[in-house]
């Protein structure tokens, strides 16, 4: 089978998100309350035009995937989460990059994150 | 003094290459610490998501800078005006003008709001609910700011949020028509209520608003304010140096 050509794919923007939480959320925790927050705020057909996902999650530093138009709408949705299991939580976007590998690079290892 | 400098202050956001969150410090206008929550903490935090300073509001005394605090960030002091009555808000913002660096009045019912846009003193208009044209021109020829708070977008879900994002939108349009100063904040009375300026932006986007605007409702708006109550400030454009 072949694969999909690279000038058919979708575009991709990387987000490197940083997780101030109470305590240590699960991957599959925050990406259900990631969804949810962003479903509650554009609705299902937002939250599927903006093709989410959820690529690496360690309790204090995310990637996450979406595409180019819909960077914003990810924002909000991150600014809306507020708690999880009634648990305080903020998250915010350190940078934008366009390959894993850049994001990686560039955000991950900085230590100027580190929890309150 | 009217804001003429609203559209060349946009124009100008506008037309500037680098982001538009680089080119002005931005600050966050109402903090109010909840009981056991570390002011140095909460300034650590702003610090970090790209504040260049806060203006937080207390009921006691001037909050005290300490050692902890990071030594570029600017603390700015003000006071929260709750009133019943337009009397009371006149006598109340009387006592207060001079002691602190901003008034921050918290509108609801419709003589508070119009109390409060028609007094000079007071310097922000906090939840004031839907405005209206009357509202918006006499706020706009006193230089009250509106604040839309985006704290009520976050916490809420389903239909109140609706109500609320319906409620800014409309205020909005006032606003934009009139040239009222306006700002936003989250209302953070934690350090895990502080949002970054981009996810500020994209919240008030919601609504709305541009991007260069939300920069202007956290840069431009906050430093008249500041710089209007300062001591040396003599009349708009004049200070003592």
């Amino acid at each position: 089978m072949k694969i999909l050509p690279p000038t058919l794919r979708e575009k991709k923007r990387y987000l490197a998100l940083e997780v101030v939480s109470e305590t240590h959320a699960s991957r599959n925790q925050f990406l259900k309350e990631l969804q949810y927050s962003i479903a509650s705020l554009v609705g299902d057909v937002g939250l599927s035009e903006s093709g989410l996902r959820l690529l690496y999650f360690d309790g204090i530093f995310a990637i996450v995937r979406c595409i180019p138009k819909k960077t914003w709408v990810v924002r909000a949705g991150i600014a809306a989460i507020t708690d999880i299991n009634k648990k305080r939580i903020a998250v915010r976007v350190i940078g934008i990059g366009g390959t894993v590998r850049s994001v990686t690079e560039k955000y991950k290892d900085r230590k100027n994150y580190t929890l309150p | 003094m009217k804001n003429a400098c609203y559209i060349y202050e946009l124009k100008a956001l506008r037309n500037c290459n680098v982001s538009v969150f680089t080119k002005k410090p931005l600050y966050e206008i109402h903090v109010k610490p909840e009981s056991g929550q570390s002011l140095e903490q909460m300034a650590v935090i702003a610090k970090r998501y790209g504040y260049a300073g806060m203006i937080v509001t207390t009921d006691a005394c001037k909050p005290e800078r300490t050692d902890a605090m990071p030594s570029d960030f600017l603390l700015y002091h003000s006071a929260e005006l709750n009133a019943q009555s337009a009397t009371q808000v006149r006598k109340k913002a009387q006592l207060l003008h001079g002691k602190t660096d901003c008034i921050i009045l918290r509108g609801g019912s419709e003589t508070v709001n119009r109390a409060g846009v028609e007094n000079r003193l007071i310097d922000i208009l906090s939840s004031p609910g839907n405005i209206n044209h009357v509202l918006a021109k006499l706020a706009s020829n006193n230089n009250v700011a509106i604040e839309f708070d985006l704290g009520a977008i976050i916490h809420t879900e389903g239909s109140e949020r609706c109500r609320v994002l319906s409620v800014y939108r409309n205020n909005l349009k006032l606003v934009r028509k009139y040239n009222v100063p306006f700002g936003i904040t989250t209302t953070p009375i934690s350090c895990y209520d502080f949002r970054a300026p981009r996810e500020m932006a994209a919240l008030a986007m919601l609504f709305g608003m541009k991007r260069e605007e939300a920069v202007y409702a956290m840069s431009v708006v906050p430093r008249q304010i500041i710089e209007q109550r300062s001591p040396n400030f003599i009349t708009a454009g004049v200070k003592l140096v």
